[in-house]
């Protein structure tokens, strides 16, 4: 079993309270562990919504490609899906960046269109934490322009300087995993 | 359309990008650009605006939630005062057979595009002056007839229709004039990440008399029409741009 990432309790709780919200349940009725899609009844309409609670309550910028879509960009498009089904190389990079997901679901033959059935909601504790640590290191780094304190924009997916107003986008999402995909061990990945 | 202030909702892509730049052409004061999610496109819309001189914002809202929509209008007011174009052209959808459609899929597809024409005319007409204004809503061919998956969408399109009619009856003593456009099958980006595309795209020119498919433009410049004094005369209709489509088949 993969490692599982250490979630804070806060955002834990507020990816709860979000998916609570976009599929009509009482955050005691979500298992962290059950497929968001197979179990929990969501659809694409409730996802799409999840989306855009997370972005505009936890100020984050998610992806908007799953992993293999992105790690393809960097290793060649067909390299982890062919016909529609996942790549033993797929599987890998899926084991990798997804440790939450039921290992015994990353089987040979498992179809791209059932990537979206792997999601739990602790997908989404992993997938916000990471992107609030980036956002996080964004506002560390302060403002390019003149070096100001960086606070997320109350509205917009956006970080305001608090000394000149210079506008700055949060981490896109997809970058951010972007960068974990491109620090994968290749050896390990192929071997 | 000088002086004016319009909002196209779901306006930073596809059929709603090209109503956009279209009105952009008209030369409003201002054009506030709705979207969901995606930033980055709405980002290009407003700077695609505003290369043809036209000021422009983009605000992110889900239409389908009341506070949100009431948040986006309230913004508008505050920031220009009123509100002279309204083009309701967000949607989303869930694509089920009545027998696998959920309830909530359901609510949601209604929220989302029949309540959204709905509460946002209302939420328009409030901030539209004594000179009136233009409110125009977005349907298609699957509120006239079967799609297959199309049974939430096709309602919520219907209610649209059905909504045009009343809210032009009602709003007319205030000059306000409502009215639908309604299209066939349209090629956007959206459309091309269909599963089937190629053999729908083929079928829907097979079909079509004009013998293409839709264009985003083809809508928009019937959007452009109805927001001219020229279109002052018709009031709560839905207009049908298809190439003829729904007339041969």
């Amino acid at each position: 079993m993969p490692t599982l990432v250490d979630v804070d309790p806060e955002i834990r709780d507020q990816v709860l309270e979000a998916i609570a919200q976009a599929l009509d349940l009482e955050v005691a009725e979500i298992d962290p562990d059950a497929s968001l899609e197979d179990e929990l009844g969501a659809e694409s309409l409730d996802f799409l919504d999840l989306a855009f609670i997370l972005e505009r309550e936890l100020k984050v910028r998610l992806p908007r490609r799953n992993v293999l879509e992105r790690a393809e960009e960097h290793l060649g498009q067909g390299s982890l899906i062919q016909t529609g089904v996942v790549t033993d190389l797929g599987l890998k990079i899926l084991r990798k960046t997804m440790p939450e997901v039921d290992q015994t679901r990353l089987r040979p033959g498992l179809r791209a269109a059932e990537i979206g059935g792997l999601l739990t909601a602790r997908t989404f504790f992993r997938l916000v934490q990471q992107l609030i640590v980036a956002r996080e290191e964004q506002i560390a780094g302060g403002c390019e322009n003149c070096g100001g304190t960086l606070e997320p924009a109350p509205k917009t997916p956006e970080l305001l300087c608090g000394q000149c107003g210079q506008v700055t986008p949060l981490p896109p999402g997809d970058e951010v995993l972007s960068g974990q995909i491109r620090s994968l061990d290749p050896e390990t990945l192929e071997g | 359309m000088k002086d004016q202030i319009a909002l196209i909702t779901g306006g930073s892509r596809g059929i709603g990008r090209a109503i956009s730049l279209r009105l952009a052409r008209e030369r409003p004061a201002h054009i506030v650009v709705g979207y969901n999610m995606d930033h980055e496109a709405a980002r290009r819309t407003v700077e695609e605006i505003e290369a043809l001189g036209v000021p422009a914002t983009a605000f992110a809202a889900d239409v389908g939630k009341v506070e949100l929509l009431e948040e986006m209008f309230h913004e508008i007011e505050s920031r220009w005062g009123r509100l002279d174009v309204f083009v309701s052209n967000a949607a989303r959808a869930t694509f089920r057979d009545l027998d696998t459609l959920t309830t909530r899929g359901w609510r949601r597809t209604l929220e989302i595009n029949a309540q959204a024409f709905w509460l946002g005319a209302r939420l328009a007409a409030g901030l539209m002056g004594p000179e009136g204004g233009r409110i125009i809503g977005l349907s298609s061919l699957g509120a006239h007839r079967h799609a297959p998956g199309y049974a939430a969408m096709g309602a919520a399109k219907a209610a649209i229709e059905a909504l045009a009619r009343s809210l032009a009856v009602e709003l007319a003593p205030r000059n306000i004039r409502v009215n639908v456009v309604c299209g066939g099958l349209i090629d956007t980006p959206g459309m091309r990440l269909h599963p089937d595309f190629d053999d729908i795209a083929r079928e829907a020119v097979e079909r079509t008399p004009a013998g293409r498919l839709g264009r985003p433009e083809d809508l928009a410049g019937v959007v452009a029409f109805l927001c001219s004094p020229d279109s002052d005369w018709i009031r709560g209709q839905t207009l049908i741009a298809d190439g003829g489509f729904s007339i041969a088949t």
